[in-house]
């Protein structure tokens, strides 16, 4: 799959700058360390806080993380049905589900704390810290301090458990599955998973992918191979879970973006945002035809989004059937499926099931009262905005309890402020992650306001 | 002779449950299925012999258009119960049960729902009786079954007849016709597994969050 034009960057310093605003301008990239809560539905363990917490209506302090300081998480990430949270020094623990090896850690049958409490993920030993990490429904991947890519875990496939490697369905510890090639720009920066495949963003501005290709979310194999589930053998699969390049973007990548079927390139500088994968409810912003409808709407490779095109996306994140794109002046947009409330935006039904192709403001988010600086999106249907003051704004689907919103577990049909609690009075919100149903936001500052964490000392 | 009273039955779950498995296993509903093409799905009649006489469930088995994140509301509407599959040996699958639940009573509103967790016949199941809550919130009947083994195979359908019938005393007085099985079960495994569900089903759910009151 390498032979189409190789493009070069013959300052990629100047590129790395590029990519190093965008990443302040998404703010999850260099917090300072904080403290995660979680919320939610977590009946097998997704809250970390041991089998019996099985629901929790609002946010709750995660101190569960073994010979940790609470205070000193600097990632979290929320997978279908487990969690992960990033440490100071790049230590990364998981809990939850590990049926399928997402977990990255060995969990004894019948001993249910060891999956439903964190536990540290041992990285292979030359790899590095980890500095950015995404997970889909059995997979986690994570770029380390070396621009190396650690993954583990299971890509599943619409009949189930497929592959890991050419060789294995499910691989339980963390391997190396990308390695740079000595060169600066062969550095990866950025992961972004979808429900089973992976989306990587090297500093010389490539996107690797790799996982499951069905219906196109790989946007590297074409319609036969993609959706011809049954009759791989070794030798087909393993061009599949090996990471490669994803052709037919012209433009510099700043940011990549992944849903639970969908993939996006963005392209700051030219303002342009590349899409490919399942288009069945208009969820990667390309035309939808109702007279063809289903998921059959799929585009195997790249295609720049008209409806995109000059709005000033930044970053983004995909939800299961949705996408919601944040730009630099931070209004944020929806486009795809709009039942439950998901698009966040006035005006439609929220009963309303038909595909919103088009991107349309969220409403209050147009950027004149508030600024938003990151976006998320996952779960059935639900997404968060934080703004620059620390606030999050939460909508969509709330029946989980996965909105924060207590007692009241309808859907919010336009954004709602998360209301702190009493142990994040103070605190800044600065990161939101949606799993399947539950939910993690990290929090920095304390008593004193001034970033470091309440009461104890930052790490120097 | 009066016609079989006939229900629609939709069938739902992710991709790689078993529902395709499951639903073949009836061996008349299987040889007189029919497929509607402009929905993309197979419907099997599947009939069963009660006490009060026939009952037919027309079974709607998708085509797979699930697997890639929902169904359109062709497929629920008029639906007049439903079953709502995962894999025990596989949480994730879990994970959408809520969506599935969802998405059936928004369009069909207040219909009589089995939640069932498939393929207890395979060894290393992962999931514990008390780690399934989402039936007992809801109020959903919840079965295991093996569909490779039959196990539990009249279970959810004979919930749904009573329910559709007004009548909890109503029996089915003669088994259909089923495909041979294919694997077994360890009876007595499989019966540790029920009383561990009978004795988690006896248990209050956990309580709500405390922290609920303190914003």
């Amino acid at each position: 799959m390498n032979n189409f034009p190789q493009r070069d960057y013959a300052d990629v310093s100047e590129r790395s700058e590029l990519v190093r605003q965008t990443s302040l301008a998404v703010a999850n990239a260099q917090s300072p360390p904080g403290e995660c809560f979680v919320f939610g539905t977590g009946d097998n363990g997704q809250l970390g806080m041991g089998e019996d917490v099985v629901e929790l209506a609002r946010p709750r302090l995660l101190d569960t993380i073994p010979g940790v300081n609470a205070a000193s998480v600097i990632k979290i990430c929320c997978g279908g049905m487990h969690t992960l949270a990033v440490c100071q020094g790049g230590l990364m623990y998981s809990w939850g589900v590990n049926d399928e090896g997402a977990l990255g850690r060995v969990t004894r049958k019948g001993a249910a704390d060891e999956e439903s409490k964190p536990g540290l993920v041992t990285l292979p030993s030359n790899a590095g810290g980890v500095v950015d990490v995404s997970t889909g429904d059995s997979h986690v991947a994570v770029v380390t301090s070396t621009g190396a890519i650690v993954a583990w875990g299971c890509f599943r496939n619409s009949s189930g458990q497929w592959a890991f490697t050419a060789g294995e369905k499910i691989c339980k510890t963390p391997t190396v599955v990308y390695s740079p090639d000595g060169s600066q720009g062969s550095y990866a920066t950025n992961v972004a998973s979808g429900t089973d495949h992976v989306l990587a963003l090297t500093r010389r501005g490539d996107v690797y992918s790799w996982g499951c290709p069905e219906k196109g979310r790989l946007g590297r194999v074409n319609a036969d191979l993609a959706d011809d589930a049954e009759a791989r053998g070794p030798e087909k699969t393993k061009p599949l879970v090996t990471p490669a390049k994803v052709p037919n973007i012209t433009a510099v990548v700043t940011a990549v973006v992944a849903g639970d079927n969908h993939s996006f390139a963005i392209c700051a500088g030219d303002d342009v945002v590349y899409a490919w994968g399942l288009n069945s409810y208009g969820q990667t912003g390309l035309p939808y035809d109702p007279a063809n409808p289903g998921s059959t709407q799929t585009s195997y490779f790249p295609v720049a989004v008209p409806s995109l095109r000059g709005l000033g996306i930044a970053s983004g994140d995909g939800g299961s059937t949705h996408t919601t794109m944040l730009t630099r002046d931070g209004k944020v947009y929806t486009f795809g499926r709009p039942a439950y409330g998901r698009l966040g935006q006035l005006g439609i039904d929220p009963r309303d099931d038909e595909p919103k192709p088009t991107p349309g403001l969220v409403h209050g988010l147009d950027g004149s009262k508030v600024k938003i600086v990151s976006v998320a999106a996952g779960g059935s249907g639900s997404n968060a905005a934080v703004t620059a003051d620390g606030e999050a704004y939460v909508w969509g689907y709330g029946m989980e309890g996965n909105l924060g919103r207590g007692d009241d577990c309808d859907d919010a049909h336009v954004p709602e402020r998360l209301v702190p609690t009493r142990a994040m009075a103070g605190k800044k919100i600065v990161a939101v992650s949606f799993g399947g149903q539950h939910t993690a936001a990290l929090c920095v500052g304390g008593q004193n306001g001034d970033g470091s964490p309440g009461g104890k000392r930052a790490r120097t | 002779m009066a016609q079989t009273p006939t229900f629609k039955l939709i069938l739902v779950g992710d991709g790689g449950t078993g529902k395709t498995t499951f639903v073949k296993r009836h061996l008349t509903g299987e040889f007189e299925k029919k497929y509607l093409p402009t929905v993309g799905v197979a419907v099997h009649p599947l009939e069963f012999h009660t006490n009060c006489g026939p009952i037919r469930f027309d079974c709607w088995d998708t085509a797979g258009q699930e697997k890639f994140g929902g169904l359109r509301d062709g497929y629920y509407i008029h639906g007049q119960c439903a079953i709502i599959m995962f894999d025990v040996t596989s949480r994730t699958t879990y994970k959408n049960v809520p969506t599935w639940h969802r998405d059936i009573t928004r369009v069909c509103e207040d219909i009589p729902i089995v939640l069932c967790g498939n393929k207890v016949d395979v060894r290393n199941r992962q999931v514990r009786a008390k780690t399934i809550t989402f039936h007992r919130k809801k109020n959903l009947q919840y079965y295991e079954l093996s569909a490779k083994s039959n196990y539990n195979f009249e279970k959810p359908f004979l919930y749904l007849a009573r329910k559709l019938a007004g009548d909890p005393t109503l029996q089915f007085v003669e088994s259909p016709a089923l495909a041979p099985p294919e694997v077994t079960i360890d009876p007595a495994e499989q019966a540790q597994y029920e009383a561990e569900l009978a004795n988690a089903a006896a248990q209050p759910l956990p309580d709500e969050d405390e922290d609920l009151g303190d914003a």
